[in-house]
């Protein structure tokens, strides 16, 4: 497993909790999926979301998805890098291209609904059956 | 754009029969791409002194002059196509208008998607007519893309998809014929570049060699993808439920220039003055 600090969504979101903070982006199945990323749309600093609230929306060349929050709090920080890059979401989705932070505070019980990594990638694989 | 996205807000979580939409525009008019700078590429001038609406779309892709067409939408929920990529369901969907040229007597293919990678633009923040970076074509049928419709080489059915969490919304024009003066002044580039166009573009009209009119094409369209799929429609109303969203969307979105200038959205983020506003209210709806 290489990312054993990740959790994943069935949105195919990814987060990483630390102190209370949450770090979201989208997985490498769903950047390839999507191809190149040309448009990211952030939701407001400060707006509060739900696990599962639509928190942004992402253009493709070949569709516009709604982004779903793996989970809730309210959002403290955008990555501002991808506005003028999208392309970071396809070249490192797990890394450089998170996409929002979220103040989540104890996410315990909401990460039961997540994945660890392993358990991902066979739902990527009876995903793509 | 608002009864589209209303049924794609409103489809349930779980399996719901998908909805075929057909209609046309009262008017000719103009709906652009969801991340679309208006000033790119479109003569907003031009389109206000004709009447010509310009409205921006759920969808992504590209500018769409609607004018002797036939507008369709499709909403699916997404289970529908299980295991499927996103081109995929491009190409699953495909098949139901392939089959509607069929019946039109019209020999359909699709576009492959090997040109499309070449056409993509990349944006800056894109508010109100923000830089564009590596500006492309304004144009939707100007530009190849992947798994759409053509006849005879050029390209007669244009599409575009947003995927909500439980569906899939494709929106798209079917060409019944072009009107080249108009198309061209439209879109401000191809004022100097008409003749690609033709090359590029079709109508019903042109490769079935007969007038067909909307009627014809849309019960074409509905027996294709009938066959296709081998389903039977029921043609029905919005729900009640369906037209207060629609109200509200048009209220706050669709009528708005905020959105179809600067893509700022009141219906999901509603602002003090507008009729939605509600200051405990929670964010929960798709922007």
């Amino acid at each position: 497993m290489g990312h054993p600090d990740l959790k994943f969504s069935k949105d195919h979101t990814w987060v990483k909790i630390e102190d209370g903070k949450s770090l979201v982006g989208i997985t490498d199945y769903a950047q390839n999926e999507l191809g190149d990323v040309v448009f990211i749309e952030f939701p407001d600093i400060g707006q509060e979301l739900s696990q599962g609230d639509p928190f942004g929306v992402i253009e493709s060349v070949k569709a516009v998805s709604d982004l779903h929050a793996p989970v809730g709090g309210t959002v403290a920080e955008i990555n501002e890098e991808l506005q003028d890059a999208p392309e970071i979401i396809n070249s490192d989705p797990l890394e450089k291209g998170w996409i929002i932070a979220i103040e989540s505070g104890d996410a315990s019980e909401q990460v039961k609904s997540l994945m660890d990594e392993d358990d991902y990638i066979k739902y990527t694989e009876e995903e793509s059956k | 754009m608002a009864v589209d996205e209303a049924l794609a807000l409103l489809a349930p979580a779980s399996e719901f029969a998908p909805t075929l939409r057909i209609y046309r525009w009262s008017a000719p008019a103009v709906t652009i791409g969801y991340n679309q700078a208006l000033a790119q590429g479109v003569d907003a001038g031009y389109c206000r002194a004709q009447g010509i609406d310009i409205v921006r779309r759920p969808t992504g892709g590209r500018a769409v002059y609607h004018n002797q067409e036939l507008t369709y939408s499709v909403i699916v929920p997404r289970a529908f196509f299980k295991g499927d990529t996103i081109l995929a369901s491009y190409r699953v969907l495909a098949r139901g208008f392939l089959e509607t040229l069929s019946l039109l007597g019209v020999t359909g293919e699709l576009i492959t998607p090997s040109a499309s990678r070449k056409s993509r633009n990349r944006t800056k923040k894109d508010r109100g007519g923000g830089k564009r970076k590596g500006a492309g074509q304004p144009a939707c049928f100007l530009a190849p893309s992947m798994y759409e419709i053509g006849a005879g080489g050029r390209k007669i059915i244009g599409s575009a998809q947003r995927r909500y969490r439980y569906c899939i919304l494709q929106q798209g024009s079917f060409l019944l014929d072009v009107d080249w003066e108009c198309f061209l002044r439209v879109f401000t580039n191809h004022q100097k570049k008409g003749g690609r166009a033709h090359n590029m573009v079709t109508g019903l009209a042109e490769v079935a060699d007969r007038k067909i009119g909307y009627q014809e094409a849309a019960r074409a369209l509905i027996k294709g993808f009938q066959n296709a799929f081998g389903v039977r429609f029921i043609e029905a109303e919005l729900t009640h439920k369906e037209r207060d969203m629609v109200k509200k969307l048009v209220q706050d979105k669709y009528s708005s220039a905020d959105w179809n200038v600067s893509r700022v959205n009141h219906f999901s983020s509603p602002k003090p003055g507008f009729p939605n506003y509600d200051p405990d209210r929670k964010m929960g709806i798709p922007l």
